[in-house]
C-alpha cells in the first residue's frame, strides 16, 4: 500500500513541469442547510490566457438526493477567450458540471448543480490536461456554495 | 517511472484497494464483504465505492458504483443508496447489511467469464459519525454465488 501527498500527479512528459493527471486537486464537502443552496463555484488557477486543454471531473455523493456523483467538465482557454468543450454528467441528480465562466480578474471557474440540494455533499476533483500545451499545476484557489447560478467570482 | 502497490491511497481516494477476477462464467452474483461496520449507532458513513474493469464474457468495459449511507441507526441499514452503472460489463446490483453489520456489495452480470476489475473508494463526503472521511476500505470476503439477496 501507497499513501501519496495530495495532489498526486502523474505523467509529466519530456520534462516538462505539467502532468498529464492529477488527483485530488480538491476535495469538497459541506453538511450545512439542506434544500436550499444549489450551486457550487469552484475557482481555478487557469487564467483566460493559459492556453490549456483540460478536463476536471468531479466523483462523490450526494446524500441530500440519494445519488453519486460523476461529472466533468471540458474546456480550453486561448488568447483571452473561454472555450467550454463538453459538460458531462452521468448522475445528473447527484451534482452537474451545469457551466463555466470567467471571473472577474480572468480565471476560469467551473459551475456546478445540484437542483435536489447538496446536504452531505462530498467530491474529489481530479484533473487530466493536455500535456502538449500544459506547464503548470491545476489548482481551485476559492470555493463556494451558494444559490447564484450566474457569476459568482 | 514509478511502480505502485495495489490500495494506493491520495487524500480521501484510494486507488485499486481491492482486486477480483474470476473465469467462472456464472453463477451471477458478486457479493464483498467490507470492513465498513454497522453495529451501533455511532457507525455511520457515506461511502462511495467503485469498480473498474472489463468482463470479456459481455465483451464491456466496466465502471459502476455503489454509494450511500451506511448506518448503525435503525438497526443497521444502507440508506439513501444510489447504484450507479455507467460501462455495461457489470452492474452495481444492491448493498445490504452483513449478519455480523457489515456493508457488504453486491454485483451482477449475466456472463462472468474472464471478468476482472478493482475497486476504488472516494471517502470525499463529510460524515454523521466518528468515522467516515478518508476512511480506508477493505474488503475482508468475497463470492461468487446465485444468491440475488443476502448472502453474508
Amino acid at each position: 500500500m501507497a499513501t501519496l501527498a495530495s495532489p498526486t500527479r502523474i505523467g509529466s512528459v519530456n520534462g516538462s513541469s505539467g502532468y498529464s493527471q492529477q488527483l485530488n486537486i480538491y476535495t469538497f464537502n459541506s453538511s450545512t442547510v439542506a434544500g436550499y443552496y444549489n450551486y457550487i463555484h469552484l475557482k481555478t488557477n487557469i487564467n483566460n490566457y493559459a492556453n490549456k486543454i483540460i478536463v476536471i471531473e468531479a466523483i462523490g455523493y450526494n446524500y441530500e438526493t440519494s445519488s453519486a456523483i460523476r461529472c466533468a467538465w471540458g474546456f480550453y482557454t486561448w488568447n483571452g477567450t473561454l472555450y467550454p468543450r463538453g459538460l458531462f454528467n452521468k448522475v445528473p441528480a447527484g451534482l452537474e458540471a451545469e457551466n463555466l465562466y470567467l471571473s472577474t480578474d480572468s480565471y476560469v471557474v467551473l459551475r456546478a448543480r445540484a437542483l435536489g440540494g447538496s446536504w452531505y455533499c462530498g467530491f474529489t476533483l481530479n484533473a487530466y490536461v493536455n500535456t502538449a500545451y500544459y506547464t503548470e499545476n491545476i489548482q481551485i484557489t476559492a470555493a463556494n456554495r451558494n444559490t447564484n447560478s450566474g457569476n459568482y467570482y | 517511472m514509478a511502480s505502485l502497490q495495489g490500495n494506493t491511497t491520495v487524500g480521501p481516494i484510494q486507488r485499486a484497494f481491492y482486486v477480483f477476477n474470476t473465469t467462472n462464467t456464472t453463477p451471477e452474483y458478486i457479493h464483498m464483504k467490507t470492513n465498513i461496520r454497522i453495529a451501533s449507532i455511532s457507525n455511520d458513513f457515506l461511502f462511495y465505492i467503485e469498480a473498474e474493469g472489463y468482463n470479456y464474457g459481455v465483451t464491456l468495459p466496466i465502471l459502476c458504483s455503489w454509494s450511500g449511507r451506511a448506518t448503525g441507526q435503525s438497526g443497521g441499514i444502507v440508506a439513501n443508496a444510489h447504484y450507479g452503472n455507467y460501462y455495461g460489463g457489470m452492474t452495481a446490483h444492491g448493498a445490504y447489511k452483513s449478519s455480523d453489520s457489515y456493508l457488504v456489495l453486491r454485483a451482477y452480470s449475466s456472463n462472468h467469464y474472464y471478468n476482472g476489475f478493482i475497486l476504488n473508494s472516494y471517502m470525499s463526503m463529510p460524515t454523521f459519525g466518528l468515522e467516515g472521511y478518508a476512511y480506508r476500505v477493505s474488503i475482508s470476503a468475497a463470492a461468487q454465488v446465485s444468491n440475488s439477496g443476502s448472502y453474508y
